[in-house]
């Protein structure tokens, strides 16, 4: 079942065209969106998480067009969202961090206490829920960005570069929340460590330039590749094979 | 709604060290329009032009950075009514400055007291309110302060209409032209702040259009 649908999306910087009628269709899973740097990965995350408006096209989340302001907020409710590199509040202990996001997306106040320990918990984070935020690590306040992304177990769940900062334990605990939350939920993960898509994603997106070139099963990527082309792993050679392939086949 | 979620709301916008800092402001306007009435080398109620010019300015500086989160992305990534928040946040900023700022120069409210104040304090606040769309809010501060401070150092001493409109943070209070101006440029500031909120414009013509 298609939840998230992106048709014909123009997305430009002044005069820098980013995407050019750019298709997208995703259901529930856990997608990794792969691609180098400049790809237009984190500019489709903010588009797919409201905070970008299109110069054109149709963007629908979960059956609700993003044009029309009423479906527009109805699909913030069930959307959670985490930037690249987001801001936190210094003053906020990550109880109320995450408090604070579950009240922004308008949940039911009476559950928004118990919802507030599951998502903590879920991220490790339990032990450090009184502390302040300006008292933690990187990868401490990453977590704690994964939190509030999912405290209110959103349908659509965006999570740009998520892993960046947790160390290899973490990484491993929070692959296994991945594919625990994709099991009912679109899931988006942008991400530049492969392992992570083999290890977590259902389907991957592979974006160069602004166009997709690649849709498939982390399988179908891998057995792009071959051994001739450059990388340390199965995937990064299916990763280097498409790209090449696709910068070399005429548009 | 339960005070919960209000008091995370002010918090996260600063608005404890915003209130400190307009309670601060207001003991000092009043202490110091005080003494400078007291000097013998002023001449009356012209002595506490300071005042009504520095003290609505320093306390717009502060609203500042209460005009947005830490992540602007983020907050506007979930469902809550953005642009009534926005236009409550400026509100009732602006009408507590008003009411603190205006008890220090209750004693003589006219010519430049507790209503120079509040006309200053509209239109400080809409300067700042504006500086934020374009400028976003940490720098919001900075068309306010250039442009109360270059009519400042002018000085003008004429009182015509044309002066008093744009030299409306130094005019009596009886001025129109300067209340005219003031409430125009806070009328201008805060629709724009609450139709956009804070972020900045000019860099964002290079990037792209947000979404409310």
């Amino acid at each position: 079942m298609t939840t998230v649908s992106v048709d014909g999306l123009r997305v430009s910087y002044g005069k820098r065209v980013v995407f050019d009628d750019l298709d997208l269709e995703l259901g529930v899973g856990v997608h990794g969106l792969l691609g180098p740097n400049g790809a237009g990965k984190t500019t489709l995350m903010r588009v797919l998480a409201t905070v970008l408006r299109p110069d054109r096209g149709e963007v629908r989340l979960l059956g609700h067009h993003i044009g029309n302001p009423p479906a527009l907020r109805q699909a913030r409710r069930q959307l959670g969202y985490l930037p690249q590199a987001f801001g936190f509040y210094p003053r906020f202990t990550v109880r109320e961090f995450v408090e604070y996001f579950a009240w922004l997306k308008e949940m039911p106040p009476a559950r928004i206490p118990l919802a507030v320990d599951r998502a903590i918990e879920r991220v490790g984070l339990l032990e450090r829920a009184d502390d302040r935020m300006k008292h933690l690590s990187g990868g401490m306040l990453r977590r704690a960005g994964i939190a509030q992304a999912i405290v209110n177990d959103p349908r659509l769940l965006l999570l740009d570069e998520p892993t960046a900062g947790l160390d290899p334990e973490q990484r491993v605990q929070f692959r296994a929340l991945l594919r625990e939350l994709g099991l009912d939920a679109v899931v988006l993960v942008s991400t530049h460590l492969v392992e992570d898509i083999v290890a977590a994603c259902t389907r991957v997106n592979l974006l160069d330039g602004g166009r997709l070139v690649f849709t498939g099963l982390p399988d179908e990527l891998i057995a792009a590749g071959g051994d001739g082309d450059s990388g340390d792993s199965p995937i990064e050679r299916g990763y280097t094979a498409v790209l090449r392939g696709a910068r070399t086949a005429p548009r | 709604m339960t005070g919960r979620p209000i008091t995370l709301h002010l918090s996260s916008r600063g608005a404890p060290t915003f209130l400190a800092g307009v309670g601060v402001i207001t003991l000092l306007a009043w202490a110091a329009g005080t003494w400078l009435a007291s000097r013998p080398y002023f001449d009356g109620p012209a002595a506490r032009i300071p005042v009504v010019a520095l003290a609505p300015l320093l306390a717009a500086l502060l609203l500042g950075p209460t005009l947005a989160g830490a992540d602007e992305d983020l907050e506007r990534s979930t469902p809550l009514p953005w642009r009534a928040w926005r236009a409550g946040h400026l509100l009732v900023a602006a009408l507590v400055t008003a009411m603190a700022l205006s008890l220090a120069g209750l004693r003589d409210s006219h010519t430049f007291g507790a209503h120079a104040l509040v006309r200053n304090t509209l239109g400080c606040i809409g300067l700042v309110a504006g500086g934020a769309v374009l400028l976003g809010a940490r720098l919001a501060w900075l068309p306010a302060f250039v442009y109360v401070s270059a009519v400042y150092a002018a000085a003008p001493r004429q009182t015509g209409a044309t002066v008093a409109a744009w030299a409306w943070p130094i005019q009596p209070s009886t001025t129109s032209a300067s209340w005219l101006t003031a409430v125009t440029i806070f009328a201008v500031g805060a629709a724009g702040y609450v139709h956009g909120g804070s972020r900045a414009l000019a860099v964002r013509r290079f990037r792209s259009r947000g979404a409310p």
